[in-house]
């Protein structure tokens, strides 16, 4: 009896103990991921009486900070007021987003880090003692201002949207889109953007716009051959510039009839009735399977788009040969088809793409720093690597040899020569020099909205990848419109920007 | 400068509930040695003041408007603690001073706590803790009085009955589930009574060593209370109560293989019960995966452990959490309330002093020398550990959750002024136990009544001595002296 109390004695014990070691992983192990859960009412909380964290570019120079006017009274009534800066009020606009009534961007995503206040006892006793500020955590973004500022000069005032990231780690390196809006005054000119529903300047065109991927999708529909049989690499067909699929008669680009062709010319050309015929030969269900392990959710910290692809086994034959060259009704957005890019240049691993690098602590400490992660393998390395082979050759002879370039040295600013001639490269410290071979592939959507999208995704250099870029220019026509900006975007990056 | 008080004070309080634990360990351990275990207690209760004091300031501090309401409060608080630790060693003077302080320290916390989410209910808490330790210091009179506790069985089996039968048919459904009941203005849960009878009828059924037929029938009343309170929706309470029936049945039997049985045919029954109740299945779902549906099915959960983790080991200051977001935050998700606003480092504190209290209650059970009292105590010792075991694995998603109050934290008069009850009981057990054991000394030469203790010879572990034997022993020292 003694003995059966005493087990019980430890039935307690060890009850308790479990639910310590649960308060344990909770509040530790398990504590980043609850904080950021979007309903934790917590993190969108803002205080009056901190001074927010700035944003800062991979350089640690502010893209948005507050700032203290020291005589100008505020709603507080304390003899100073802060006030929220964006120092590239254009060209960041959808990446750091606003703060104010509402929030978007990074301010709403980091907002919880934003306000953070770290040793906050040591923060306190200085504010009361040397009236210092009572400051939050800083945060440092993936993107580098100079290229941000770069991407977003040579997309100009096309409608369309620039994104790079780092195909190994999914580091984000430039994201822009055009119409944009400045932060700075979104509070007063909100009624103006928020009723522009044509140019919609508020909507992050990279992250958030859906198009149709045009041609650029004959890299998922190739893949999808490769993996089912290498082979097919070698598959030959005549192409008269046009076909009947059971009644649906599809064109190549303008009708140009591209004779006889294996798959290295079709995707060098971008023949459209070559990758009807392969989508045809696969079936619905294995070109389904193949975009299944692509069309995953990007998870992406800012606000995106998910893409769509609604291809199954009961779609019929015109929509089948429609999805296999990127039409019908398959949508995504340029940050996916980076993502898709930075996989086929990272032997089929497809990476997280992430904006956060670190943030740093009022002590100067780092702190949440991003460790790149795995999204989902879409590739065998040697599929990937037979996919990329492709790619060379559109730039080699195909439809984007524009897209080639090579490296003399450092680029010295960005405002004087926005062609980056070679008279301004001065400097002969660039990480890379010489001919770079770039991979890519254009794409041409049609859509309802007018004339067509063109797309341009590339990476580069093609033995090595340091860099994935997608661009797209709305109804700009054709695709080799978007080369040139990508090609500039690859070369600012690789001469300026990339240090091992 | 109050946020300088809010923030220094968090390492305050942590520094309060450690040192509390720690001088709890120190006179539990040296329980032979008056003067150390006297000096750990008088540290405890220091701790408990100095938390008090520290808490009342801050809550001073930030309500500048109602200070001097909440002073006078704070003041009315701060009494009763000084008179419930002075009248509880007056009237149980060999009860286990750790369980009252445990309790106390809780019920501060508890009060302080409810003060930051609602005043108005922490100043009615405040009148039931009163009342319920009104009923701890009668209590003991009442039970020196009757003797024969062990001879009621057929009493407290059938007035359990009864009250649950009414439950049946006048309950009334509150959060919930269909287990309560309105006299007047007066709404309380038969259940927490019930519990406490079928312990009392358990004890005294058991107290010989039964064989397994005669468990038969305390079995099947328990499966017949048990399928009531599922019928309720009063699942909490059909778990506790369970769990508690399993140690007693376990010390009465010292059988493993019952043990094991039990939780068998009761897993069997529960999967039953999950595959028979929609809102067990949406319970389960809400447990395993909250965050799929945060908005609705998941939304307590999800809440609580936002409240819980966002601030993380030291909290978020006193006044400065995010109450209002957490829901039934006075009832069941308090210790989410106190995690985020003292911090996890003083919410596992929380939980080392409710162990402290169970683990007290377990060696009250330990010296008992009867088999009654020493079944009666483990086993209401469990109604109080697997309530809060209950509640706090619920919240912290350990378990699914099961809405039952967390004793002497949550708000809720009547099952509040019950664990007062069981307390009373619990410490009324022990102080009977201490007085036995502290065989009396050899009274000053020339005592015309002398009463000779009985001969303390080597008892066998299972061997009983009477309840009368020991009250009867309790009552002529006392007349003796």
């Amino acid at each position: 009896m003694k003995k059966s109390v005493k087990t019980v004695f430890w039935i307690y014990a060890l009850l308790f103990f479990i639910i310590i070691a649960n308060l344990v992983k909770i509040s530790v192990f398990d504590r980043d991921k609850i904080i950021n859960n979007p309903y934790n009412p917590r993190i969108s909380n803002t205080s009056q009486n901190i001074m927010r964290g700035a944003i800062l570019d991979a350089k640690e120079r502010p893209i948005a900070e507050t700032v203290r006017y020291d005589n100008e009274n505020d709603a507080l009534g304390r003899g100073y007021s802060y006030k929220r800066v964006y120092n590239f009020p254009y060209a960041f606009a959808h990446i750091s987003g606003y703060t104010g009534s509402g929030k978007t961007g990074a301010e709403k995503e980091y907002n919880y880090i934003l306000e953070t206040v770290s040793n906050e006892l040591y923060q306190t006793l200085a504010s009361v003692t040397a009236k210092k500020d009572i400051k939050g955590d800083d945060i440092v973004l993936t993107i580098d201002a100079d290229l941000q500022n770069y991407a977003a000069e040579q997309l100009g005032t096309s409608k369309g949207a620039v994104v790079a990231l780092e195909p190994d780690s999914g580091k984000i390196l430039t994201m822009v889109s055009y119409p944009n809006y400045d932060p700075n005054t979104v509070a007063q000119n909100w009624t103006a953007l928020n009723t522009d529903t044509e140019n919609s300047p508020l909507m992050s065109r990279a992250a958030q716009g859906l198009y149709p991927p045009g041609s650029t999708f004959k890299i998922i529909t190739a893949a999808a051959a490769i993996e089912s049989d290498p082979d097919l690499i070698n598959y030959n067909y005549y192409c008269y510039g046009e076909e009947n699929f059971d009644g649906k008669i599809l064109h190549c680009y303008n009708s140009i009839d591209h004779g006889s062709e294996d798959m290295n010319n079709a995707f060098a050309q971008s023949c459209n009735t070559y990758f009807a015929k392969i989508g045809t030969m696969l079936g619905a269900q294995k070109l389904k399977a193949e975009a299944d392990k692509f069309f995953v959710d990007p998870d992406f910290p800012l606000e995106y788009s998910k893409p769509l692809f609604t291809l199954d086994d009961t779609s019929p034959m015109h929509e089948l040969v429609d999805t296999s060259i990127g039409q019908g009704k398959t949508l995504v957005s340029p940050l996916f088809m980076a993502m898709v890019t930075g996989a086929v240049a990272n032997g089929g691993t497809m990476m997280k793409p992430y904006l956060l690098d670190h943030s740093i602590t009022s002590f100067g400490l780092k702190s949440n720093v991003t460790i790149p992660e795995k999204l989902t393998q879409v590739l065998s390395p040697e599929d990937a690597g037979r996919v990329t082979e492709l790619m060379k050759q559109v730039v080699a002879y195909g439809t984007a040899e524009d897209a080639a370039f090579s490296i003399e040295g450092k680029y010295d600013s960005v405002a004087s020569d926005s062609a980056l001639s070679a008279s301004s490269f001065n400097d002969g410290n660039a990480f890379l020099t010489g001919p770079i071979t770039v991979a890519g592939k254009t794409g041409t959507a049609e859509n309802s909205s007018g004339a067509d999208h063109a797309w341009f995704v590339a990476f580069a250099p093609a033995e090595d990848p340091h860099i994935a870029v997608a661009v797209l220019l709305e109804n700009a026509g054709k695709g080799s419109k978007a080369i040139p900006v990508a090609r500039n975007v690859m070369k600012y990056y690789l001469s300026n920007c990339y240090t091992e | 400068m109050a946020q300088i008080v809010i923030i220094l004070s968090k390492y305050f309080f942590i520094f309060y509930i450690l040192f509390f634990l720690w001088h709890g360990f120190i006179a539990a351990t040296n329980k032979n040695n008056a003067e150390k275990s006297g000096a750990s207690l008088a540290k405890q209760r220091l701790m408990i003041i100095l938390f008090h004091i520290n808490a009342s300031i801050i809550l001073l501090l930030a309500d500048p408007a109602a200070a001097s309401a909440l002073f006078s409060r704070s003041l009315g608080i701060f009494v009763f603690l000084c008179a419930a630790a002075y009248i509880t060693g007056k009237i149980y003077p060999n009860s286990s001073a750790i369980l009252w302080n445990g309790v106390l320290f809780l019920s501060d916390i508890g009060i302080i706590t409810l003060y930051t989410l609602n005043p108005a209910l922490a100043e009615k808490q405040l009148v039931w803790h009163i009342a319920g330790m009104a009923a701890a210091l009668v209590l003991p009179f009442v039970l020196d009085k009757l003797p024969r506790l062990d001879k009621f069985k057929t009493f407290y089996i059938v007035f359990a009955i009864i009250l649950l039968v009414s439950t049946l048919i006048f309950g009334n459904e509150e959060f919930g589930s269909k287990n309560w009941i309105t006299i007047g203005a007066l709404t309380f849960q038969p259940s927490e009574v019930v519990k406490l009878l079928f312990i009392a009828y358990l004890a005294s059924a058991l107290s010989q060593n039964p064989s397994l037929r005669q468990l038969t029938v305390p079995a099947v009343l328990c499966m017949v209370i048990l399928l009531c309170f599922v019928a309720q929706k009063d699942l909490g309470s059909a778990l506790i109560f369970f769990m508690s029936f399993m140690v007693v049945v376990y010390i009465a039997t010292s059988k493993v293989s019952y043990f094991l049985a039990g939780t068998l045919t009761a897993g069997a029954g529960a999967y039953l019960a999950y595959l028979v109740f929609p809102h067990i299945q949406v319970r389960v779902q809400a447990w395993l995966d909250p965050w799929s549906d945060v908005a609705n099915k998941g939304y307590q959960i999800a809440h609580s452990l936002f409240a819980i983790a966002t601030y993380g080991l030291v909290g978020a200051g006193l006044t400065r959490g995010f109450s209002t977001s957490i829901p039934v935050v006075d009832r069941d998700f308090i210790f989410s309330a106190i995690c985020e606003e003292f911090g996890v480092i003083f919410g596992i504190g929380v939980v080392l002093i409710f162990l402290m209290i169970f683990l007290e209650g377990a060696v009250g059970a330990l010296n008992a020398h009867n088999r009654f009292l020493c079944m009666f105590c483990a086993g209401l010792t469990s109604l109080l550990a697997f309530q809060s075991f209950v509640i706090l694995g619920g919240v912290t998603k350990l378990i699914p959750l099961t809405g039952v109050t967390l004793p002497f934290l949550s708000y809720g008069g009547t099952s509040l002024l019950m664990c007062y009850v069981l307390v009373a009981i619990i410490q009324w057990i022990y102080q009977s136990c201490v007085q036995y054991e502290n065989t009396a000394p050899p009274a000053p030469e020339g005592r015309p009544k002398r009463i000779p203790a009985p001969k303390r010879r080597k008892r066998a572990a299972d061997e009983d001595i009477s309840l009368d034997e020991v009250l009867q022993y309790n009552k002529r020292r006392k007349d003796g002296r």
